[in-house]
């Protein structure tokens, strides 16, 4: 439902509110990563990109997997999908209305007619 | 009829385009008219919902309420406050909904505030409406999701440039 679903994308919208945060995201759509490799573009410190993996983490985009001493980073698809069902819920929802708008103001303008 | 649909920083925002076969004041009052309002509104919204009551009050600062009780007896009560009331071109109001939803006046609502804008253009003597509804309406575009695309993102990295 509608309403259920927005509820669940306040933290999406919070971790994907930081550029470097997306840009991660990006990286990871092409593949898994392990922390070093996230962090060579930006000449960022182990620690500062280990902070946004969190974000993303807790926001339940992105899943972290310990091989050893590598973390291994990996996108994870289903809140993206939630987005995209909290639009495609109100896409239905407001072209339903619209088909209803349209037909009312059709009897509307037949009745004024007669 | 067009849909667009961009996810923003902060923001998903949805586009909706249709032109109806009726002069805009008449499409406009349509919204605005609490009678004309609660026949059409509403009971298009899911299939064994029936639309409990409708209040509306369009003016700048005014108030509107559409009770809708589905068939497993929730409540889906959307509320909200008109911010600007131009007619016949423009029409922009909150969308929130109540928590309980279940009373027939005014109940507490919960986040998140949506913003639903309405434009009506003439387009000879039909008129073309297009709807935006933001959720947290906000200003840099960032990144765009097309309908379909699994986990596939657009960046348009305007504000990679200040990293």
């Amino acid at each position: 439902m509608v309403k259920c679903s927005s509820r669940l994308l306040d933290r999406t919208f919070a971790a994907l509110a930081d550029p470097t945060r997306r840009r991660i995201l990006e990286q990871l759509t092409r593949g898994d990563r392990c922390v070093t490799d996230l962090a060579k573009p930006y000449a960022m410190s182990l620690p500062a990109v280990s902070k946004h993996l969190r974000v993303l983490e807790n926001a339940g985009l992105v899943r972290r997997r310990r091989r050893g001493r590598v973390h291994q980073l990996q996108l994870e698809a289903a809140p993206m999908q939630q987005a995209q069902a909290w639009i495609e819920e109100y896409r239905k929802f407001w072209e339903a209305s619209f088909d209803r708008l349209d037909e009312y103001l059709k009897q509307l303008q037949t009745k004024e007619k007669k | 009829m067009s849909t667009t649909a961009t996810i923003k920083e902060n923001n998903i925002k949805l586009q909706l385009a249709r032109v109806f076969d009726a002069p805009r004041e008449l499409v406009f009052k349509a919204w605005t008219d609490a009678n004309q309002f609660k026949q059409w509104f509403g009971r298009a919204a899911c299939g064994g919902s029936s639309l409990q009551s409708v209040k509306v009050d369009a003016r700048v600062g005014g108030k509107y309420r559409i009770q809708v009780r589905r068939a497993d007896g929730e409540f889906f009560t959307t509320v909200g406050v008109y911010r600007e009331v131009k007619p016949p071109e423009r029409l922009v109001f909150t969308w929130q909904f109540e928590k309980n939803g279940s009373g027939e006046e005014y109940g507490e609502v919960e986040p998140p505030e949506m913003l639903v804008t309405l434009e009506f253009k003439a387009r000879g003597k039909q008129t073309e409406l297009i709807l935006t509804k933001n959720l947290r309406p906000s200003k840099a575009v960032t990144v765009t999701i097309k309908a379909g695309a699994e986990a596939s993102m657009n960046l348009e990295n305007s504000s990679a440039n200040k990293l």
